[in-house]
This record gives C-alpha cells, sequence and structure tokens, in this order.
C-alpha cells in the first residue's frame, strides 16, 4: 500500500455497497422459530381481552372508583364527621348543649321556682337525666373536674351552691359602674395621601 | 360473500373473542415475518455479533406482542420495534462492555495455558474485507447517534428517506439533512479506500 498516493472521497456508490456489505445482515433461518417459541412461553392473556381492557373498560372502571369513594367519603364530611387516621384513639367527649334563657339571676334557691314552674321542669328532679360527664384529664384538672360536676349535679337538683348565691348577691348590691366611652375622631387624611391612596401605618 | 364484520357478528360472544384473537394472532405473524430482518438489523448495527442482535431482537418482538393492541397499525409497529430494538441493543451493548472489563480483569489471574485464542477460526475469512467492515464501523460509531440511527436505517433494506422519517418519527427534511452530514463525514473518514484502491 502506498501512503503518498491521493485521497479522494468515497463516491455515492461506493458508500452505499459499503453499508450493504457490512448491514446485509440475514436473520438466522431458526430466528423467527425461536421468536414464535418465545412468545408462546408468553403468560396466557388474550389479545381480545388485552384490547378491551385497554380501549373500554379501563376508564370505567377508574369512574366507578371514583364515583365509590365520592359516595362514601363526601357524605362523611358533609356530616361534619372528622376522619380520624388510624392508630388515634379518640376519647370521648360529652357536649353539654345549654339553651340560653333570658331569666335574671335568682337571689336565692327559692326563687327558682316560679321559673322552673314557667319552663315546665320539676321542683326536684328525682332521677336526672344521667349523662356521664367525662372530661378529658389533659384539658382538665382534677379539682375543676370535680367542682364542676359538683356544679352541675347541684343544678340538676335544684339548688344552687351557697357561694354562687352570695357571690350574686354581692353582684346585686355593688352598683355597676359602667365609664363614659370616648371615641377620638378619625385623623383626617391629606389631600395628598388621599389622591395616591398612600397609607403608612 | 359475506362480510367479515357480518359473519363476526353472527357468532356467539365467545367464539367472537376468539376469532378477534385469531385474527389479532394472524396480524403479529406477519408484522413478525416482515419487520424480523428490520430488527434483527438494528440490532446488529449497535452490537456488532449475530447471537446478541438475535437475541435482542426476539425480546423486542416479545415486547411488542405484549403490546399489541396499540400497535396494529403496521408504520407505528415499525417504528416502535426499530426504538425498541435500538434502545435494548444499547442497554445490551453497556451491559457487554461491563462484562468484558469484568472477564478481562479475571483473565489476568488465569495462567497462560487457560486463555483462549480469539481470531484463530476467523483467520479463514477474507481479511481485506474484515478490516474494511471494521473501519467503517469504526466510522459509524464516530458518528452521533442522531447521525448513526438515520444512516443505520436508510443502509437497512434500501429505505429511503420518507421511509426513514416514518420510522423515527421525524419530519422529512431532518432526516435528509441529518442523512447528507452523516454520509459526508463518512466519505471523509473512509477516503483511504478509495487511495487504497486507486494505488492497487
Amino acid at each position: 500500500m502506498d501512503d503518498t498516493g491521493p485521497q479522494h472521497p468515497l463516491s455515492d456508490a461506493q458508500l452505499d455497497r459499503e453499508l450493504e456489505s457490512a448491514l446485509g445482515i440475514e436473520p438466522s433461518p431458526e430466528f423467527l422459530a425461536r421468536v414464535r417459541t418465545r412468545i408462546a412461553a408468553e403468560p396466557e392473556q388474550s389479545l381480545w381481552r388485552q384490547a378491551v381492557w385497554g380501549r373500554g373498560v379501563q376508564p370505567l372502571v377508574v369512574a366507578a372508583i371514583v364515583g365509590v369513594v365520592l359516595a362514601v367519603v363526601v357524605p362523611r364530611f358533609m356530616r361534619g364527621g372528622v376522619v380520624v387516621a388510624p392508630g388515634v384513639h379518640r376519647t370521648p367527649v360529652t357536649q353539654v348543649a345549654v339553651e340560653a334563657t333570658p331569666v335574671s339571676p335568682p337571689s336565692s334557691a327559692n326563687d327558682l321556682r316560679p321559673i322552673r314552674r314557667r319552663l315546665g321542669v320539676p321542683d326536684r328532679v328525682e332521677s336526672p337525666r344521667t349523662v356521664p360527664l367525662q372530661l378529658s384529664p389533659v384539658l382538665f384538672a382534677e379539682e375543676d373536674r370535680v367542682a364542676f360536676g359538683m356544679f352541675v349535679t347541684a343544678v340538676a337538683n335544684g339548688r344552687i351552691p351557697e357561694t354562687v348565691v352570695q357571690a350574686l348577691g354581692e353582684a346585686d348590691r355593688a352598683p355597676l359602674v359602667i365609664a363614659p366611652l370616648e371615641i377620638d375622631p378619625l385623623p383626617l387624611l391629606t389631600a395628598r395621601a388621599q389622591t395616591e391612596g398612600e397609607t403608612k401605618w | 360473500m359475506h362480510d367479515r364484520a357480518e359473519v363476526a357478528a353472527q357468532l356467539h360472544p365467545w367464539d367472537r373473542a376468539l376469532t378477534v384473537d385469531q385474527e389479532l394472532a394472524r396480524e403479529f405473524e406477519a408484522r413478525l415475518v416482515e419487520s424480523s430482518t428490520l430488527a434483527v438489523r438494528v440490532a446488529y448495527s449497535v452490537l456488532r455479533n449475530r447471537e446478541d442482535a438475535e437475541d435482542v431482537a426476539q425480546e423486542a418482538f416479545a415486547k411488542a406482542y405484549r403490546s399489541f393492541t396499540q400497535l396494529r397499525d403496521r408504520d407505528r409497529f415499525r417504528a416502535w420495534l426499530v426504538r425498541m430494538t435500538w434502545r435494548m441493543a444499547l442497554d445490551r451493548q453497556r451491559s457487554n462492555r461491563r462484562r468484558t472489563v469484568r472477564e478481562d480483569h479475571a483473565d489476568t489471574w488465569l495462567p497462560a495455558s487457560g486463555r483462549s485464542r480469539p481470531g484463530e477460526a476467523d483467520l479463514q475469512v477474507g481479511l481485506e474485507a474484515r478490516e474494511r467492515a471494521e473501519h467503517l464501523w469504526r466510522a459509524i460509531d464516530g458518528l452521533s447517534e442522531k447521525l448513526r440511527v438515520v444512516i443505520v436505517l436508510s443502509g437497512i433494506e434500501e429505505h429511503d428517506i420518507r421511509e426513514v422519517a416514518t420510522l423515527l418519527e421525524l419530519p422529512e427534511g431532518t432526516v435528509k439533512s441529518r442523512l447528507f452530514a452523516a454520509r459526508q463525514q463518512l466519505k471523509d473518514a473512509l477516503s483511504w479506500m478509495t487511495q487504497d484502491r486507486s494505488t492497487r
């Protein structure tokens, strides 16, 4: 080989020939048979089922799942139910509904009777509606729970503890003084601030 | 003569399902026969080894079979097959390289008598043709992947620009310019061949 000979780029035809000879490989005669065997070893799944699943059924299944989730979860939220994460223990807390009735505070336990009669409540409640009072020990101290329990029991039995009556009586005797309320006039904005909308606080 | 759809409509649903299955299987068989050479050549252009190329092509067909319901269109099937084969061949090439490096490393610990002597059987094959092919592959490897895939596909089964564009799902103009650039680079890289011939 003479290295000093002239170099010419390959012609298109020459390049095509070179490519053809390099890429012109034919698969072996058993190649197709091997592929067929390989495909036969694929897990049995009907092509028809594949087609149906891929085209029509999949969106329907997704829609059905979404529908079920909406039907179950949304009403719970609408009812105000709180979804508790699994593993979280909920302590039942008694809800005490207090009906607000505009009644002036009685000076003694006897003054409750006409009010009770007017409201149709018996003077003595022999068997009061038992509502288990369960206050969370985390939120309420032990003595507060006991005191509140005593207060609820006293109200339910138609008697108010003496301390409350005394406190109410003292409150009646002391005149209520309300200091006159004075409101300072609002500071006027300067004309410039009004026009520019600037507000410096 | 009955229309195929009419015949299918008269069948029991189960029989109809079987018929559809058979029809799909028949279509797949047709694609397999007409595209097997394409797949093997694409894999071979990356791997340069017939057995590896056939293994990769076989796996690509198995994958195609699993998703055949989405690949029933002929052009779509062939484009998908080329892409999948090319990608799988590159993966195989990477793993082959890793294995070769490991084996070379292990070979250094073998006694000299235990080592194989590659190439002895190949000496019977025309050395010149082999050398030329090696140079051509080296030149093809020197191209960027974009240019390489275009030149390989145009060299396989004499695909024209439109067919390569369909296979690669690229505009014809893009394929044309890439093919021109690739051929130009190959011609320059292989110019020694003409020098060799002219001085002989």
